[in-house]
């Protein structure tokens, strides 16, 4: 009998996750073959919010440190991608520069307030969120401003054009999903959760905190930027008001709660679970669904307030010693 | 035992052959349309009206039997859903209209923003998308051929307000422009700014002030010093009442004073009080209009029967706005006698008609080149349409008098 503790248990359990993750991937992939227009549509919006959910796990569930206004970089991968495909860039090279551009951002603005901790550091994202709006509104020219910024369309028909863009999206759910697995193993995932349980204590030992914060944080904006500068292309016209909108980021906040923070794939099934939901609870009812939305999130908090992963594993834990018991 | 079973079986087959058999015939005979509006969110109020809009006209096509297709009448279906005021959403309901639902054709959201990621969609489809409340210029210019907009857009809403001014005694010569910085301010008042130049005026003084400006002095104190003939002003009812009451304070007044909005609503008037007699404003549509038209006869008519289906509920412009883009669609599908989308197309793109919210004339953008805002001055404190003069109730009042 192998306790799930011992090492090869987890081996043979990390062995057995990957090849489910791998399969699935293979699944999703093969999707666009079966899947209507529509469905493609629905599963293209949770491969963004799973890719911007990741994103926010890089900075929330690893760093912990609580970027509320995270969706900010999402509003600069739609802008930057905007402006360089407006500028004649193909939209290979305009996703490239949202992703750059967005870690940039990142960059400069956290050196200063990464150094901000606690709630002081999530305000001051809230804070930039609201700032980037009035930014572009005042930058004006190629940005549109207030007017808002058109893409160039697709020449492409509808199956083609929402199948690529359905592949895209899935491939930055698959990376940046490998990504945070990736980090976990290196030794610079080992000083993020070093920070997380103990700054100071990780000062101590040797590690540059806020160099270490700053760069997952260009991390968690690049991943939030790409599915920014593809959802810019898909959805063809960006304003500040939508680009920046904070409920983006409030919604993968609670994909990333209800998933689990800090783990592999919780973002993805929080984004899976939570999307589907929403899209189905919104057919049932034409004026109430926002209500019956607010009362599932309430729910789901008050069940799994450490993510459907942990409530699931502690729920195997009670049914196994009810039956070892017996 | 045996005998009850064999009984429910065959009343359950019956059932579904009657569903299925039901169903066929429907999807036949029945035009289905498709109007994802914004029932929650920042746009809640505006889609409300909106979709009310387009239920009145549902109803009255299908009291009279459905739209003549050909020879025969076909039923109209709209199936409504929310967009929760989001772009995203509104891109992923148009495409569940299309591709699951079935529909044949769109009547669009409320604002630009959203009705810019719905045409994406549906122009793709080549499904005709009526997109009365989507006045932005810049959706008309990326060369779709199936969204077409009733009513008139933002840069040529203050036209009539311009052309007004040289068929006054004494026209004006000089005008100074002010609004916030913001999307349809900024159109408007660039399209002003133009049309005020070509009209032989001399623009003395424009300025962008911050949206949400709490205090208007610095402007009102500008405009006192440039003493215009005429003030523009391209802002919301909360700062154009603001920089009205800072202009009297300082004793400012320009002969004629014109909003880009209706100075009808009762906020505006209950607010400014005597202040507000001989403003003018803009609206795209005014239920004192006269035009004439098929379906539905006249506003008069529109406003009586709107009030007995909606239970006393007065139609405001967004929701006439409504009704006239599914009007439009009706008048075309019935002109080329089929509901394929090409005919549809080129069937409206022949329309040259009155109908009871103005004229209807389409060009190839889908932009009704014919429609034009109505000019309404506060009289009595009431607004009473004065231009263009054809549907005028009361002459203009120019001069104002000064501010009590």
């Amino acid at each position: 009998m192998i306790s799930p503790s011992s090492p090869s248990g987890a081996r043979r359990r990390a062995l057995l996750f990957w090849a489910f993750f791998a399969a699935g991937a293979v699944v999703l992939a093969l999707a666009p073959l079966a899947l209507n227009n529509y469905w493609l549509r629905v599963l293209t919006t949770v491969f963004m919010y799973a890719t911007v959910t990741q994103g926010l796990n890089v900075i929330v569930g690893l760093t912990g440190y609580h970027a509320f206004g995270n969706a900010v970089f999402f509003g600069f991968g739609a802008y930057a991608c905007g402006v360089a495909m407006t500028l004649g860039a193909p939209f290979p090279v305009a996703l490239v520069a949202a992703v750059a551009f967005s870690a940039l951002v990142a960059g400069i603005v956290g050196w200063p307030i990464l150094r901000l901790r606690g709630h002081y550091f999530a305000i001051a994202t809230v804070a930039l969120n609201l700032a980037a709006i009035q930014l572009v509104i005042q930058v004006g020219g190629v940005t549109g401003g207030a007017e808002g910024l058109p893409l160039p369309l697709s020449d492409l028909p509808p199956g083609p054009l929402y199948r690529a863009i359905y592949l895209v999206m899935l491939a930055g759910m698959v990376v940046s999903t490998l990504l945070v697995a990736f980090i976990l193993i290196r030794p610079f995932g080992y000083a993020l959760r070093a920070i997380r349980d103990g700054e100071r204590a990780a000062g101590v030992m040797g590690i540059d905190t806020t160099a270490t914060k700053v760069a997952a944080w260009a991390i968690s904006a690049g991943i939030t930027g790409f599915a920014g500068g593809v959802w810019a292309y898909w959805i063809t016209f960006i304003e500040p008001a939508s680009a920046f909108d904070p409920a983006i980021g409030v919604k993968a906040y609670m994909m990333l709660i209800l998933g689990g923070m800090g783990t592999v794939i919780g973002p993805v099934l929080g984004a899976f679970v939570l999307e589907f939901l929403s899209t189905l609870v919104w057919g049932g009812f034409l004026q109430a669904h926002q209500i019956v939305f607010g009362v599932l999130i309430v729910v789901i908090c008050l069940v799994a307030p450490n993510g459907m992963l942990v409530a699931g594993r502690s729920l195997i834990q009670r049914w196994r010693s009810r039956h070892g018991a017996a | 035992m045996m005998h009850r079973r064999t009984l429910v079986k065959s009343v359950a087959a019956l059932g579904l052959a009657t569903l299925f058999g039901a169903g066929t015939a429907a999807a036949q005979d029945k035009i289905k349309i498709g109007a994802a509006v914004s029932l929650t969110g920042n746009f809640a109020r505006e889609g409300h009206l909106l979709k009310n809009g387009y239920a009145y006209w549902e109803k009255l096509v299908n009291d009279a039997g459905g739209i003549k297709v050909g020879d025969k009448k076909m039923p109209v279906e709209v199936i409504y859903y929310d967009d929760e005021s989001k772009p995203q959403t509104s891109a992923r309901l148009t495409e569940k209209l299309i591709t699951e639902d079935g529909v044949g054709f769109i009547l669009g959201p409320y604002s630009s923003g959203i009705a810019t990621a719905t045409a994406a969609i549906s122009e793709k489809y080549k499904v005709i998308t009526m997109t009365p409340m989507a006045t932005a210029d810049s959706l008309y210019q990326r060369g779709y051929k199936y969204i077409f907009c009733p009513a008139p857009l933002a840069s040529t809403t203050l036209d009539p307000m311009l052309a007004l001014l040289k068929t006054v005694k004494d026209p004006p010569k000089t005008i100074a422009i002010a609004g916030p910085d913001d999307l349809f301010p900024n159109v408007f008042a660039g399209a002003a700014q133009k049309k005020a130049e070509a009209e032989g005026l001399k623009v003395v003084y424009s300025t962008k002030y911050p949206k949400g400006s709490a205090d208007l002095s610095s402007v009102a104190t500008a405009l006192k010093e440039s003493n215009p003939d005429v003030l523009i002003l391209t802002g919301y009812v909360q700062d154009s009442i603001l920089l009205i009451k800072t202009l009297q304070t300082l004793k400012v007044n320009p002969k004629l004073i014109g909003f880009a909005f209706a100075v009808g609503i009762p906020d505006f008037l209950n607010a400014l009080g005597p202040a507000a007699e001989d403003l003018f404003g803009v609206q795209i549509w005014d239920p004192a209009l006269t035009y004439k038209g098929p379906v539905v006869a006249d506003s008069a008519t529109y406003v009586e029967t709107f009030k007995k289906q909606f239970g006393g509920e007065v139609p405001t412009y967004i929701t006439a706005a409504g009704t006239a883009g599914a009007l439009s669609l009706q008048l075309a599908i019935e002109k080329a006698g089929s509901i394929d989308p090409v005919k549809v197309r080129e069937a409206m793109l022949q329309l040259d008609t009155d109908t009871f919210f103005g004229p209807v004339k389409y060009n190839d953008a889908g932009v009704d080149v014919k429609a034009s805002a109505v000019v309404a001055q506060v009289q009595g404190g009431k607004a009473v349409p004065v231009y263009p003069p054809a549907i005028a109730a009361a002459p203009v009042v120019y001069p104002r008098k000064p501010f009590p």
